[in-house]
């Protein structure tokens, strides 16, 4: 079993002195290839902390991480970036598309920083498996909440990452379009066998990952 | 097309789509507008000039003087050059009852010798190269010497004693000057004819002229010869000073108005590139999750700035190549008849100033925002918005460089820095008190207003930032409308009515009775007459003086003119002494000097100095009793030198003397004109129309840029407004979801808006009328009356003009569901 992610000893903290503030202590995670696995817990946990930590957005004050095969520790952030191109993707509880670009161009763009060919091709494929190929020249403001998550999740599928992380997906949705954005992520983990690193406070939503880690205080107090 | 040139293309598509993009690109536009309109006027004018040095002068040499030029000189010269002569005098020329000052010129055979005349048979008429000069007893006359007189073909005119036809309509000739008497109308007559007119007397204004042309070893001779001392020579090198002088104040004025635009244009530009690269910070955040490079980031925002320079700037130069063709009028009034066609390389400085605009002022947020951190997009902040002093710098070196491209001096460049320096920290200084003050006005029961204040108070940087911005707009427009009007006005009051409209000078001694009664007859109150003798400065304090003892170009040009003295009794009340006491009754006969502190200024001299002047031939030296200041601007008779009555009885003298002609006794004149052919009068009612004439049609040029001027203080006032516009929206969509009525959201951003617009008011009337007060004093030199009610109304001005801004800004906001913006 080859592993996706692997943290050793993993710490944040922000602040310094008197004012400095433990975000995450001594962590240690390690994620199998095409593994579905949810973070838990409760506002302030440091969830999102980890999530950013293991995708390469940010850098621990301590420890060691290993994403798909990179040592992120001694990269800089132009060299993070470029190992998540491609091999990365995102889905975020408030959509994150670009304004200006059409559902097709926000889908494009992430086979194009992929540097895959047929960029085209390929997302209009994605956003038609999402059931918007008649929406491929909308921009986001064009469509409902649904709509975006469904082109965000075009976005990361297009380029067939090797990992999926995924913050709150369902948030910002009513629970109906939530259960349909929930069911095509999953259907798309299964197709293309992507790792899913799943942040969420929706233990029903958690309980369809292989594994939970529980966070508390900045402890993951279960794996 | 990649993403990178998506995004690009997005940037500039949002010059249309986004509010802020779309005031940013105006802001470009009409600075570049202004620029290009005066750098392509400017470059025309530099090079109407250049191709007319070789023909300016109608000849390679004129060797001009006061007195007729030597028959030896003439003689010498006439080996190796071809010569020919002109006379130059004023003189007032009658068709009908209308009479008119006019500048004549007698010509002798052979003018011009480079160069050509033309002329046309009358007004509209086609014009020609003229073959010869006009026929004895006939005259040519200029377009507006043929307008004043309301001439027709073959109209007979009165010049002097003498009755010529008119045949041509002079429409250009080479040598014209802008001296008193050429900017007067021209009358071009034989020389053959100038005896009969009797204008040529003794003492006449008359300037001689000999033009010469010819190789360059025989001008180098000629320049080496031996003149009389009130002789000047002019070569093409001088050519026309007074034309450089009027391009070069016109181009001031102009440069001001464009540089002001550039400057409004710049803090427009700044503002809207401050709030577009703080919603770009998203943007960036997401690009950079996704694994975009930054590199490919930047360089699509510089790809796309690029390209809005070139859009913008296009447009821009557009406008500003059609408006520099409506200032060609003013190209007219400096006696420049045809100017060269545009030149497009002038347009690439138009696109530079586009550049400097973005790369210093638009560049520094929109990079900055590159910046912004992938976590970003988890966290919603603004961490990594830091500032770095390298952009700061960058900004500071834009703005020295775009005001350097069109300032035409290195002391207005200054002057305008310190200007806006001044200008921006008092602003800030006035609002961050006004803002103190209004401080408690907060608790205030009504609670739209609570809001309002609340919200100004709370931003006290932003509200700081945004009422410079808004009050440098309101300066500007300001300046612009009430104080110039104020200023203008001002001036114009400073002349009462009944001052001195006509001046007769040249009166001989023996006609100096006839002419009192010929005017008492009349009823014409004669002002004082003074004797008025010429002379020459030949020694300071006994040590030999010439032109060349003084490296002062103006001391030298004064040295070499004749110095008209006068002497009086009685101290006029337009003079006041500065250093000494006026003489009293036993200076009389005593040689003694009254000296105007310009003088003292020229040849550094004071109390108790010597000065001997020439009084043709006879030498006289006199000690300086005082000094006084006159005030040239009051119209009157005035001279540099005085001396107590009964010293200068032997010297030969003529008079002058000034008075007040009512519209209703005209006819006086052309009696006058008869009976004292020889007395030239000048009538300062057509002088000051004429520069009245003329300074309207400056003005009116100059209007033409001002109004980009006047769009740039708009567009920073829209740009002002923009500043913070998306973190209002998601203030009021909150209010609006908290229970606030409509109505009182609006209360509030009204309140807020109108103390904003108010506040930015009342600042900028308070600067414009202290810009207007150091006008009046150091330029204008006119009393200046602070106007209360100017600044009130200024204060309820800009909240109006605030309010109406920002309710057609948020309006659709208002208008919005707020669960709408708040998804956005």
């Amino acid at each position: 079993m080859s592993l996706a992610i692997q943290a050793e000893n993993v710490e944040k903290s922000v602040g310094s002195g008197s004012q400095r503030i433990q975000i995450l202590n001594a962590t240690n995670v390690s994620i199998a290839s095409a593994e579905a696995v949810a973070i838990l817990g409760r506002s302030g946990a440091g969830k999102t902390t980890l999530l950013s930590l293991l995708a390469g957005l940010d850098h621990p004050t301590a420890g060691r991480i290993v994403l798909d095969g990179h040592d992120l520790s001694g990269l800089d952030e132009e060299q993070r970036a470029r190992v998540r191109a491609g091999r990365v993707g995102f889905v975020f509880q408030s959509f994150q598309l670009l304004g200006g670009f059409t559902a097709l161009e926000n889908v494009r763009l992430s086979a194009e920083l992929a540097g895959l060919d047929n960029a085209r091709e390929r997302a209009v494929a994605a956003l038609e498996q999402v059931e918007l190929g008649h929406r491929l020249k909308h921009l986001p403001r064009q469509l409902s909440g649904g709509e975006k998550q469904r082109v965000a999740l075009a976005r990361a599928f297009v380029a067939e990452p090797a990992i999926l992380f995924a913050d709150e997906p369902t948030g910002n949705l009513d629970g109906a379009t939530g259960a349909h954005i929930v069911e095509m992520m999953f259907a798309l983990n299964a197709q293309t066998g992507t790792t899913l690193v799943l942040v969420t406070h929706d233990e029903a939503l958690a309980a369809r990952c292989q594994r939970q880690l529980r966070l508390r205080d900045g402890h993951i107090v279960t794996a | 097309m990649n993403w990178r040139m998506r995004w690009a293309q997005h940037h500039l598509l949002a010059l249309v789509r986004d509010s802020e993009l779309r005031v940013l690109g105006l802001a470009l536009i009409c600075a570049v507008a202004a620029s290009s309109a005066v750098q392509l006027f400017g470059d025309r004018v530099a090079r109407a000039i250049g191709a007319q040095s070789g023909e300016s002068l109608g000849a390679d040499l004129i060797i001009s003087a006061r007195s007729p030029i030597d028959q030896n000189v003439r003689a010498a010269l006439a080996a190796d050059l071809e010569l020919t002569s002109t006379i130059h005098l004023p003189s007032v020329i009658w068709y009908g009852d209308s009479n008119h000052l006019a500048g004549l010129k007698a010509v002798a055979e052979g003018y011009p010798l480079k160069g050509e005349l033309r002329t046309a048979q009358a007004p509209l008429h086609p014009e020609s190269s003229a073959t010869g000069i006009p026929a004895p007893g006939t005259a040519w006359v200029d377009a507006q010497l043929w307008s004043e007189l309301q001439l027709e073909s073959q109209a007979m005119i009165e010049v002097g004693a003498l009755t010529l036809r008119v045949t041509r309509l002079l429409t250009y000739e080479p040598d014209r000057g802008s001296g008193f008497v050429d900017l007067a109308p021209r009358l071009l007559i034989n020389m053959s004819d100038l005896p009969g007119t009797g204008l040529l007397q003794p003492g006449s204004r008359a300037q001689y002229r000999l033009l010469a042309s010819g190789d360059e070893r025989a001008l180098a001779a000629a320049k080496a010869l031996d003149f009389s001392p009130d002789t000047r020579l002019i070569t093409p090198a001088d050519a026309r000073p007074e034309i450089r002088k009027a391009v070069s104040r016109a181009e001031s004025f102009l440069a001001l108005a464009s540089m002001t635009a550039g400057l409004l244009g710049a803090i427009a530009v700044a503002l809207c590139a401050h709030q577009y690269g703080q919603r770009l910070r998203a943007d960036v955040a997401l690009l950079r999750c996704l694994g975009a490079a930054r590199r490919d980031i930047q360089l699509a925002l510089l790809f796309s700035l690029l390209a809005m320079a070139m859009v913008a700037g296009g447009l821009g130069a557009a406008i500003g190549w059609s408006v520099q063709f409506l200032l060609q009028d003013l190209a007219r009034l400096m006696l420049l008849p045809e100017l060269p066609r545009p030149h497009l390389l002038a347009l690439a400085q138009s696109w530079l100033i586009a550049l400097i605009l973005l790369a210093g002022f638009a560049l520094p947020p929109l990079l900055a925002a590159t910046r912004a951190a992938p976590i970003a997009v988890l966290r919603n902040d603004s961490e990594g918005a830091g500032r770095r002093w390298g952009w700061q710098l960058t900004a500071v070196v834009g703005l020295i460089g775009l005001l350097a491209l069109q300032a035409p001096s290195l002391f207005m460049l200054g002057a305008v820095i310190a200007g806006q320096v001044v200008t921006a920290g008092l602003l800030a200084a006035l609002s961050l008190t006004i803002l103190l003050l209004i401080r408690p006005l907060r608790h205030s029961a009504l609670r739209g207003w609570r809001l309002g204040l609340g919200n100004l108070l709370r931003r006290t940087s932003l509200t700081i930032a945004q009422c410079m911005a808004l009050g440098l707009g309101l300066l500007a427009l300001l300046l612009l409308t009430v104080v110039r009007h104020d200023l203008l006005e001002g001036w114009q009051n400073k002349l009462p009515a009944d001052t001195p409209n006509q001046f007769l000078i040249n009166i001989q001694s023996d006609q100096v009775e006839p002419l009192q009664a010929f005017l008492t007859e009349r009823g014409i109150e004669s002002q004082r007459i003074w004797p008025m003798a010429r002379s020459r400065l030949v020694a300071v304090n006994g040590e030999a003086v010439d032109a060349d003892s003084f490296d002062d170009p103006e001391t030298q040009r004064w040295i070499n003119r004749d110095f008209n003295l006068s002497w009086a009794q009685q101290l006029s009340p337009d003079n006041h002494i500065t250093e000494g006491q006026w003489w009293g009754s036993e200076a009389h006969g005593q040689n003694l000097l009254s000296a105007e502190v310009y003088v003292q200024e020229r040849l550094g001299v004071g109390l108790g100095d010597t000065l001997s002047l020439d009084f043709a031939g006879t030498v006289r030296t006199f000690t300086i009793h005082h000094l006084r200041e006159v005030d040239w601007e009051s119209f009157q008779p005035n001279f540099f030198l005085l001396t107590p009555p009964g010293v200068l009885d032997d010297v030969p003298a003529t008079w002058l003397t000034s008075f007040y002609l009512p519209p209703d006794k005209r006819a006086a004149m052309r009696d006058l004109n008869t009976q004292f052919p020889a007395v030239t009068v000048l009538d300062l009612d057509a002088l000051m129309d004429q520069v009245r004439a003329i300074m309207q049609r400056i003005v009116g040029a100059l209007e033409m840029v001002f109004v980009f001027t006047v769009a740039a203080g708009l567009i920073v006032l829209l740009a002002a407004m923009e500043a913070g516009r998306h973190e209002r929206s998601r203030e009021i969509a909150l209010m609006r979801t908290l229970g606030a009525t409509r109505r009182e959201v609006r209360q509030a951003l009204l309140s807020e808006f109108a103390a904003l617009g108010a506040l930015s008011g009342l600042v900028a009337a308070i600067c414009a009328q202290a810009v207007g007060w150091i006008l009046a004093d150091q330029v204008f030199e006119i009393p200046y009356t602070i106007r209360w009610l100017t600044i009130a109304g200024s204060a309820v001005a800009g909240a109006l003009l605030v309010c109406t801004l920002a309710w057609l800004s948020l309006r659709p906001v208002t208008n919005t569901p707020p669960d709408r913006i708040l998804r956005d």
